[in-house]
């Protein structure tokens, strides 16, 4: 009978699962950090300007911040809207949005990083505490971004220091002032008196300006924040993957369990399907018996599909001359259809074989055995298709439900078939009323006659583009083959039945059986 | 009330107490075939008097939906309830054959063949 590809729909690869649960926190952290740092760089840099603006009236490098400062609001604030629009609504996120963001806010760190350093008006002390910056980035960059961009920005900062460091001057060394010393120049200076004037000017000059303390604590405050919030993120990371640790490995041993019971699983199917192939086609009848048939040429073929479909042919040769013939199909397929099979040959057998029986009585027989079988003992559904034939002294009964027979006379071009459908119903299905469907027809079958016996495995096989090859092409195949002997037919019509279909794999069992009027 | 089976749904209308099979209904196996004997009791139940089985629309039925189909009218007709009417078409060549075994099973099944 037809089969069909599985339709189950798979389970959740628990693998997969597991490594959705390890990358679901470091993903969210990278993300977060940046949000953090570009919305604390954004508000920063806003309230300097402001401060500046309002404090002094003018930036304190005009040249620089009115390059770096709209630059970093742009593209900082770019990235921190759009970072966060992504984690809020939990969307995927445009791949090269993801990675523009990402490095164009860290390279305008790094451009900060590096501007302040090198053109701080104080440029000694710059490499005091300007210099942090850089640290502080080397931290984000390398949470952010990755290791590699970390040593690279590494190799920068040390090029940078070291300019830092010549520019200063190698030899140069920090005197710091004592509170009086402070207090007389800045009263000197107040005082318009020359020589402090002269050495505020060679200060200025040389880059030493004296800058307030409270400057110092906002840079401070500054670069704390920014290395807060990276570091609050990534030990935040680290717990949630120490927490579904456990989990993981829980999935992990699933999925290894799953495993090793499906290579068991497979090993059994493996099995059942051979012992189910072995069952079905074991005692199938063989040519010598075929060739007892008196006055007829008989050939029969069994093309199993991968997984066994159930089908079914008898031919016993009888001592009076006569010869009885069945063919059947088992709904499913596997080990219980090869059984319903077995027993179907057996009771067969057993009824027919040297028997002389009225075909209705046996087919009824054959259903209560099967049915109690069946239903009481297997506890299964399974139920066939079976006609049985008897041929004597060139005359064809035929009793049961199948398929057609088809039937090519000798002085006719073309086959007829002979439905089968009123002449019963499946077989084991039910014991009620089943006798009422069954009848028994007969037909002349005279010397040159050739009659046909199949399966819809013939006449459902499916080519590549998914057409049967349908009982018209397999009447049609016949008549070109009618000059020859049987076993010959049998395999002219299935190289036909394969010419058809191609490449593709046969999806249920195939039987012809061929009988010739001699 | 509604049922994927494979490349086939199954849908019943409460309103006109009717199951409408629509597609091609070839699962692997008899097993798979136990979501449809399911729905199909379901509806049975819910049905007060009469179910339609509407198969217009089923291009192509597998010999285990077929056993599937036969026992759920076996089933019912053991419980004498409801009555079932199918309606097939001339359209699809394996309905004219199993069609006529629905009726054989039970012969109070009303086949309308349009």
């Amino acid at each position: 009978m037809t089969q069909d590809s599985s339709t189950t729909t798979p389970k959740k690869d628990v693998l997969i699962e597991a490594s959705q649960l390890l990358q679901q926190p470091s993903k969210n952290t990278k993300r977060k950090i940046l949000i953090a740092v570009n919305v604390t760089f954004v508000i920063v840099s806003l309230l300097h300007l402001s401060i500046q603006l309002i404090q002094f009236g003018k930036l304190p490098d005009p040249e620089r911040d009115m390059v770096l400062f709209p630059l970093l609001l742009i593209i900082n604030g770019f990235s921190a809207i759009y970072n966060l629009r992504v984690l809020l609504l939990d969307l995927q996120g445009n791949t090269i949005l993801n990675r523009f963001t990402v490095w164009s806010s860290m390279i305008i760190l790094q451009l900060l990083a590096v501007l302040v350093v090198h053109t701080n008006p104080n440029s000694a002390n710059s490499i005091l505490f300007d210099f942090v910056l850089s640290s502080v980035v080397l931290f984000i960059v390398g949470t952010a971004l990755n290791r590699t961009a970390a040593i690279i920005w590494l190799f920068i900062c040390f090029i940078s220091l070291y300019v830092a460091y010549h520019t200063r001057g190698t030899d140069f060394t920090y005197y710091l002032m004592t509170k009086q010393e402070v207090a007389e120049l800045t009263a000197k200076v107040a005082a318009k008196d020359p020589a402090a004037l002269q050495r505020m000017e060679t200060a200025a000059k040389e880059h030493i300006v004296p800058l307030p303390l409270s400057l110092y604590v906002t840079i401070w405050f500054i670069f704390l924040l920014l290395a807060f919030l990276p570091t609050y993120f990534e030990s935040g990371m680290i717990g949630q993957i120490l927490k579904v640790i456990p989990e993981v490995i829980q999935r992990i041993q699933i999925a290894s369990e799953q495993k090793s019971q499906l290579e068991r699983e497979n090993i059994r199917m493996g099995m059942e399907l051979d012992v189910a192939r072995r069952i079905q086609t074991m005692l199938l009848p063989y040519q010598d018996e075929f060739d007892k048939c008196k006055d007829l040429d008989v050939s029969a073929r069994m093309d199993t599909a991968t997984e066994v479909g159930g089908d079914f042919y008898e031919v016993l040769p009888q001592a009076d001359g006569s010869t009885y013939f069945g063919i059947g199909d088992v709904t499913d397929h596997g080990l219980q259809s090869g059984v319903v099979m077995l027993m179907t040959q057996s009771a067969i057998r057993s009824l027919l074989d040297g028997n002389t029986i009225h075909l209705p009585d046996a087919l009824n027989q054959i259903n209560t055995i099967l049915y109690k079988n069946i239903q009481n003992r297997m506890n299964d559904r399974r139920n066939l298709t079976l006609s049985l034939l008897h041929y004597q002294n060139g005359k064809v009964r035929i009793t049961g439900q199948h398929e057609s027979v088809i039937l090519l006379r000798k002085n006719e071009k073309e086959p007829v078939q002979i439905d089968t459908l009123d002449l019963g119903i499946y077989v084991g299905l039910t014991d009620d009323s089943f006798t009422d469907f069954v009848k028994e027809i007969s037909f002349d079958f005279q010397k040159g006659d050739i009659m046909i016996l199949y399966t819809d495995g013939a006449t459902e096989a499916e080519n590549e583009q998914g057409e049967l090859y349908s009982v018209e092409r397999l009447i049609e195949s016949l008549p070109k083959y009618r000059h020859l002997k049987s076993s010959e037919i049998v395999a002219k019509m299935a190289e036909d039945i394969y010419q058809f279909i191609g490449r593709k794999p046969i999806l249920d069992d195939i039987s012809l059986v061929v009988i010739q009027r001699t | 009330m509604e049922l994927k089976a494979g490349e086939s749904i199954l849908k019943y209308n409460s309103a006109d107490q009717t199951v409408t099979i629509e597609g091609s209904m070839r699962l692997a196996n008899l097993m798979e075939y136990d979501k449809v004997s399911v729905f199909l009791n379901d509806a049975a139940t819910q049905a007060s008097d009469k179910l339609t089985l509407d198969m217009t629309k089923l291009n192509f039925l597998n010999s285990s939906g077929i056993t599937t189909l036969s026992m759920f009218i076996l089933a019912t007709k053991k419980r004498q309830n409801p009555k079932l009417n199918i309606l097939g078409t001339a359209l699809f060549a394996w309905q004219e054959k199993s069609l006529k075994n629905f009726n054989k099973l039970w012969n109070e099944v009303e086949i309308s063949i349009q």
